[in-house]
């Protein structure tokens, strides 16, 4: 330190402080500009390997959606056995099945599911679930919700509860995608507010799943928490549930504030119109 | 017998290559189109039997598409329009501007053949 004052209080510091300055500068740009050509040159390779793989996975998704090919003869296929422990490639061939599926219902649907299970990419999606990134959790999460995996909605809807918004809205969804009204029902019992963007994304998910048995969703209006009392009104204005109407006209009569009457009101106007 | 010839205009890479493998496979002759404006240079040029084109697309939208092949072209080749909106508005309209069947992904590529069977007059 002494030595630096030193060097300050003579005037002799410029020269030092330069060279410092354009070294550090120039080690600086070195480092940035071998970063980029390392990102660039991986994803020139991934590019690579995406057209090399998406060849192979469109021909493999192909022959077990419209040939029943059993899995027991995909495993022998040389080129999947060299590469079904991949990661990239793994990850690639989820992408498609789940890309498939989106577009794909009955039995090609549930083809891609059964081969979702045997080539164990359904248990790559479950670890993504055990991972701290929310990020990851919530592909994980979409991916199983879209392969129709009933069996972790219990771990889905613990993260329902997430502080991370995206994390909780996707666990939402998911859940509405996987048990329909069961999905929401625990949020009668939820303590905290439900903003109106949450709310948008669980009506836009009753729409989007076209859920049928919409038996529950009454249970709303009893909710101590208004903001799950004005969901449900939303929901049954939103999805037409004339059956309802009974409910909301108890909750016009005993809402325990008068934006919730007024709301009430207005559902019941709109649905016996 | 002369295969039966079908544009096939889709930017889903998976599903378009899917579908024309599937089509394919069933003995159809499929040109497959991920730009809604290539493949209505492809149908002016050609002589199709029918076309399949989704609603949202680069370049021209399948609405666009059925409307020049009815009132420009005239011509009275079948149209499927697929997408995957489930807003009601949107099928009337494609009914309206002409298409001869509208089907709302995700898709039943079984159902999809018996309606284009249908479609051309073909009996399995």
């Amino acid at each position: 330190m002494e030595h630096l004052w030193e060097l300050y209080a003579n005037g002799t510091w410029n020269e030092p402080f330069l060279i410092v300055s354009i070294c550090s500068f120039v080690t600086a740009s070195v480092i940035l500009y071998l970063l980029l050509i390392g990102s660039r040159n991986s994803h020139i390779k991934n590019e690579r390997l995406r057209t090399e793989y998406g060849i192979l996975i469109d021909k493999l998704l192909f022959t077990v959606v419209f040939e029943d090919l059993p899995f027991s003869d995909i495993i022998q296929n040389e080129n999947y056995k060299k590469l079904k422990d991949n990661r990239f490639f793994r990850e690639f061939t989820t992408e498609s099945v789940i890309n498939l599926h989106k577009n794909y219902n009955g039995v090609y649907a549930r083809k891609l599911e059964q081969f979702y299970k045997d080539s164990g990419l359904k248990n790559d999606s479950l670890k993504k679930l055990k991972s701290l990134k929310w990020d990851i959790r919530c592909k994980g999460i979409t991916e199983l919700a879209e392969m129709n995996v009933h069996e972790v909605f219990d771990t889905i809807l613990t993260n329902s509860k997430a502080r991370n918004k995206t994390l909780q809205i996707t666990a939402i969804n998911a859940c509405i995608k996987l048990e329909g009204t069961k999905g929401i029902a625990h949020l009668t019992e939820h303590p905290y507010p439900i903003d109106d963007w949450t709310q948008v994304n669980i009506i836009a998910a009753f729409k989007k799943h076209d859920v049928g048995d919409t038996q529950g969703i009454e249970n709303l209006l009893e909710s101590k928490n208004t903001t799950v009392v004005a969901l449900g009104l939303k929901l049954i204005k939103e999805l037409k549930l004339t059956q309802k109407v009974p409910f909301v006209e108890q909750l016009a009569t005993q809402a325990p504030n008068t934006f919730l009457k007024y709301e009430a009101q207005s559902v019941l106007q709109q649905l016996t119109d | 017998m002369k295969s039966m010839r079908i544009v096939l205009a889709e930017d889903n890479d998976i599903l378009r290559k899917s579908l024309s493998f599937f089509l394919e496979s069933k003995g159809y002759e499929v040109d497959q189109f991920s730009d809604g404006k290539e493949a209505l240079e492809a149908i002016e040029t050609n002589n199709y039997d029918l076309v399949l084109t989704d609603i949202n697309m680069p370049g021209i939208s399948g609405m666009e598409i059925t409307q020049y092949i009815r009132q420009r072209i005239q011509s009275d080749i079948p149209v499927i329009i697929l997408t995957s909106s489930g807003v009601e508005q949107t099928e009337l309209d494609s009914f309206d501007i002409g298409a001869n069947e509208f089907i709302a992904k995700p898709v039943s590529p079984a159902v999809l053949l018996v309606r284009i069977n249908k479609l051309l007059g073909i009996r399995i």
